[in-house]
């Protein structure tokens, strides 16, 4: 668990961060998003003492990391910065080998570590652990990098924008990817990025910021839903309800209503029921295990609304 | 229209055929003293010589044409010039010596300019030939085969330039010893030295200036200059005991020594805060988000991202230094300089060449080692 209490960063009279609270639960999925220069990256780098802060506290599963040595605290958290940052003249096993070496790991634990990693990551151990960076596509390089962050598996991942460099049909791979592997490993993940889709897809809880403070915290559906004010509105646009749809997975909501049609494969989302019901012109369509009609559809986007109401 | 498709060749081949027909050869002097009798290169090649204009000729149509294979082609024919020249020459000399065991044959501009515009055409194409690469090899080794035939030949003894050799023998491989220890040891005084400086410089900004000024301030002292700086403390400390030993005073080795050195500063500091300036600003960062501290940043990072533009610092150094060594010579330092100045003299050119070609040819050399390690270093530090 991390604890933000009242953290306020200045670069000279510039006001990076200002009196900022946030709590990020354990094994929680925490987006940061918000506009270029709004100060994300400065609140990441404040949590693994990258820079100092002016004031305020910042603790660590109960622990002030004023109390902690800034090497000693950023080897224990995972950090995938923006631009990747791999070792150009080191090959890939030994940037993934980078913090267990420094922890003084015994080498065939860390050689097992790499392959782990890279399995992990998707990519195959022996094509990849001898590759420079040099070699590898712009997706492999961002998988490395995850890959180099999570090999001495710490509890905490800091991550800003580490699938900013992607072409965006390897991106939203990588981002379902990287959301079921932090599901698997129960990872506390902080995430930074600009994207609003990719905050919307991946995150537990969105903390919208601007000009260095917190405008809302909350769940991708009530942000989407209940902007808090015209700043998140404008932030979302209309289509923020799809990304939506697009996290719910069709079977959950499935009515025991059989249907005489081929059903929608198993991993639909509600996004692909609605996407059916345009092009089909159905209001029905047909799961795995039942159906679903148009009116459900309404309702379990609208539900959002009556809950919080 | 005529167009210039190979502006380096035109230049290069006018050149040379220029040289051919307007400057001097050779001259063929009665003794060591007296001045010689010159000849063109048309005298001394006669009927032949023509062939050996038409290749510069030759050299010089191409340079207007688009060619299949033409780097090939322009080594080819450049090894051949190179060859047929000596071969000729060597064997026109046994008649104009005649049997006088004084009478010498020493070159004059007509052979360096030919043999300058030679060699940039060799090192020109011989970069640029990808394919057929086996040609390279063998132009290479047919050259050093042929000289090592001509240096065993009697036409080769009669060169003015080996008589003077010969005469020296003894002392030019002394001095072309202390030559190579001056380089060696300035530079790698040199690199000690600068390389922390720029380390320092890198870390600590507000040092830069002034670590990088007092290094460029020096590189503008003449050298003249410096030895007279030199003089009174060197001569002050030669008074110690230990340093008396080891042979400093205000001349002799130890004011080349510093000197030189001194001059290393600049080339290996700048390229050591350029090369740290050039480690991408990510890669640190992501180093530092991961827990390693400076030193490891430095030693694990830094240090070894830096080393390519570093080394290359060093390259430079060394050129500089081999060169610059020559001045040595001047304060009783030793080294090829010491024919140099001797030569100057006695207005004796062949004595000047005795010190100059070896500088030449150890430059070549040298750069040609150390850009290959370059090459293999930052092959080793990125694929
Ligand atoms: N080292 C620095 N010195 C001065 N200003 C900085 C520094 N780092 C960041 N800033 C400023 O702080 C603001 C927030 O930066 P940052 O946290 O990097 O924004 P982003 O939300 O895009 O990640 C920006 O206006 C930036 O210019
Ligand atoms: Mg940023």
């Amino acid at each position: 668990m991390i604890n933000i209490e009242h953290v306020t960063k200045k670069y000279g009279d510039f006001i990076a961060v200002n009196d900022l609270s946030l709590t990020v639960e354990s094994s929680e999925f925490l987006v940061i998003l918000g506009p270029s220069g709004c100060g994300k990256s400065t609140l990441l780098r404040l949590i693994n003492k990258m820079i100092e802060r002016n004031d305020g506290v910042v603790m660590i599963n109960g622990e002030n990391i004023d109390d902690l040595k800034g090497v000693e605290l950023r080897k224990t958290i995972g950090y995938v910065i923006q631009n990747i940052g791999l070792f150009p003249h080191m090959n890939v096993h030994k940037n993934i080998a980078t913090v267990p070496r420094l922890l003084k790991w015994k080498e065939d634990t860390i050689d097992q570590r790499v392959a782990d990693m890279l399995t992990l990551v998707g990519l195959e151990p022996s094509t990849y652990k001898d590759k420079k960076p040099a070699q590898l596509s712009g997706g492999e390089a961002q998988r490395i990098g995850v890959a180099r962050a999570m090999a001495s598996d710490p509890a905490i991942l800091l991550m800003d924008e580490p699938f900013g460099a992607v072409d965006p049909i390897n991106r939203l791979r990588l981002q379902k990817e990287f959301r079921k592997i932090q599901r698997k490993l129960k990872k506390t993940v902080v995430f930074v990025t600009h994207d609003t889709d990719e905050a919307l897809l991946l995150a537990d809880r969105i903390c919208i910021m601007n000009k260095g403070e917190i405008v809302q915290v909350d769940s991708p559906e009530n942000i989407v839903l209940h902007p808090k004010n015209d700043f998140v509105k404008d932030f979302f646009k209309e289509e923020g309800i799809l990304t939506i749809l697009s996290r719910k997975p069709a079977v959950d909501y499935a009515e025991p209503i059989e249907v005489d049609e081929n059903p929608l494969h198993k991993d639909a989302t509600m996004r692909d029921v609605l996407l059916k019901m345009l092009t089909t012109g159905q209001d029905r369509v047909s799961l795995s295990n039942g159906s679903i009609s148009w009116d459900a559809l309404l309702q379990i986007a609208g539900s959002d609304v009556h809950e919080s109401e | 229209m005529i167009t210039v498709k190979d502006k380096t060749l035109l230049l290069l081949s006018s050149i040379g055929a220029a040289a051919f027909v307007f400057l001097n050869l050779i001259k063929h002097k009665p003794n060591r003293i007296l001045p010689g009798e010159p000849y063109s290169s048309f005298d001394i090649f006669g009927n032949i010589g023509i062939t050996l204009f038409l290749v510069w000729g030759v050299f010089i149509v191409i340079s207007f044409v688009e060619l299949k294979h033409k780097n090939q082609i322009i080594f080819i024919l450049t090894t051949g010039l190179l060859i047929s020249l000596f071969w000729l020459l060597l064997s026109n000399v046994e008649a104009l010596i005649d049997g006088e065991s004084s009478a010498r044959i020493s070159f004059s501009a007509g052979f360096y300019v030919q043999i300058f515009c030679i060699y940039m055409l060799y090192s020109t194409y011989t970069e640029r030939i990808k394919d057929h690469t086996y040609i390279k090899w063998i132009g290479l080794l047919s050259i050093v085969g042929v000289f090592y035939y001509f240096t065993n030949t009697d036409a080769f003894s009669h060169l003015s330039l080996v008589k003077e050799y010969a005469i020296k023998k003894e002392q030019f491989y002394d001095h072309l010893r202390i030559h190579a220890l001056l380089t060696f040891a300035s530079v790698i005084t040199g690199a000690i030295i600068a390389i922390p400086l720029g380390i320092l410089a890198y870390s600590r900004k507000k040092l830069e200036d002034k670590i990088m000024v007092p290094l460029s301030i020096i590189e503008t002292i003449p050298t003249f200059a410096l030895f007279g700086v030199l003089l009174v403390p060197l001569a002050g400390l030669g008074n110690l005991p230990f340093f008396e030993q080891i042979g400093v005073s205000g001349i002799g080795w130890a004011p080349a020594y510093v000197a030189l050195t001194l001059y290393t500063l600049l080339p290996i500091g700048r390229n050591t805060l350029t090369g740290f300036h050039s480690v991408d600003r990510n890669v640190i960062e992501a180093a530092a988000g991961m827990g390693m501290s400076n030193r490891q940043i430095l030693q694990k990072i830094e240090l070894p991202l830096a080393f390519p533009v570093i080394f290359t610092g060093i390259r430079i150094a060394f050129i500089q230094t081999i060169g610059g060594a020559v001045l040595a010579g001047l304060v009783g330092g030793g080294g090829l300089g010491t024919f140099v100045f001797l030569g100057l003299g006695e207005a004796s050119p062949d004595l000047i060449l005795l010190g100059v070609l070896p500088i030449v040819f150890f430059t070549i050399l040298l750069d040609y080692i150390l850009r290959t390690i370059e090459k293999i270093i930052g092959g080793m530090i990125y694929d």
